[in-house]
């Protein structure tokens, strides 16, 4: 026979938890973390993998012309430009947004764009030519958490 | 593998688990506020270290030891509203009929020494063995079955003529 204070304790049952406290618990509920490659995945699909894609057929392309190109006569390579001058501007820096790295750390992506500045000159001498190009990076930086 | 409840099944168990884990979280905390907030990170950090539902006596481990961090934490604040006293809640589902037994039990369970009253709330309401008790609280298993036989016959000599 089961002691009558063990018994009087079991008949009392723990109340139920109070709507609002049900309410944050199930707020709460434990979920599996946000895909760990989105942002990064996002950020490889939208501007790395096509920055990467571009460099390589770059350099495929330029690798092509000088293997299959008609030997450059002797003449022509004496006359070769040089290099003399270069010179990178900062022409804009534009924010595209904030993404979570696998280990949480937040980074910031910015978008900046340079001006190339070149200027080269025969090396047979005479007047320089400037070269201008626009190059267009996307770069992360980290934000720090306090 | 990690298995992360779906709503209905995080809310079902809640339902039918968090009465009684709120009952342990309110004995090992000083104020409601904090047992409400020990036993939501209590309930979470357990399930996300079992990979899937725990079993209680994790749980009540893992409230217990959030709930000593907590005290030694907030140290201050738990004496201020010491000092001003909490609201009284009931812990347990009216019962109408046993209405004025049921408020002597619950006082008698309250008046118990910390450590009795723990060992009475893990075993009653909590449904562990004793070996799971003393995983819990942290004592040999022939400590946390004297302190069960202690209490009831502290809550057996306080309540004569009452239940007997």
């Amino acid at each position: 026979m089961k002691d009558p204070i063990e018994n009087a304790l079991e008949k009392m049952k723990p109340a139920d938890l109070p709507p609002a406290l049900m309410a944050r618990l199930t707020a709460a509920r434990p979920q599996a973390p946000l895909p760990a490659t989105g942002g990064v995945a996002m950020l490889f699909r939208r501007w790395l993998l096509p920055l990467v894609a571009g460099a390589c057929a770059s350099v495929a392309t330029i690798a092509f012309l000088q293997k299959s190109g008609d030997p450059v006569p002797t003449s022509l390579s004496a006359a070769l430009p040089l290099p003399m001058e270069h010179h990178d501007y900062l022409l804009t820096a534009r924010d595209v947004g904030v993404v979570v790295a696998p280990d949480k750390r937040p980074f910031r992506i910015v978008e900046v764009e340079w001006l190339e500045q070149d200027t080269v000159r025969s090396s047979a001498g005479g007047a320089g030519i400037r070269v201008e190009t626009k190059r267009r990076e996307v770069i992360p930086v980290a934000l720090d958490i306090y | 593998m990690q298995h992360f409840p779906t709503p209905d099944e995080w809310r079902d168990w809640l339902r039918e688990n968090g009465g009684r884990f709120l009952l342990y979280a309110r004995q090992q905390t000083r104020s409601e506020q904090d047992a409400e907030d020990v036993l939501q990170d209590s309930l979470v950090e357990s399930w996300q270290r079992a990979g899937g539902r725990p079993n209680d006596a994790l749980i009540y481990a893992t409230i217990r030891r959030r709930a000593i961090d907590l005290a030694r934490s907030v140290d201050r604040r738990a004496v201020r509203e010491e000092i001003h006293g909490a609201p009284e809640i009931s812990c347990f589902c009216p019962d109408v009929e046993q209405r004025d037994t049921q408020r002597l039990l619950e006082d008698a369970v309250k008046s118990l020494p910390p450590n009795y009253r723990e060992v009475v709330s893990l075993k009653v309401w909590g449904g562990l063995t004793f070996q799971e008790i003393a995983g819990v609280t942290g004592v040999p298993l022939n400590t946390a079955a004297s302190r069960y036989r202690y209490a009831i016959e502290e809550l057996r000599t306080n309540l004569k003529g009452v239940l007997l």
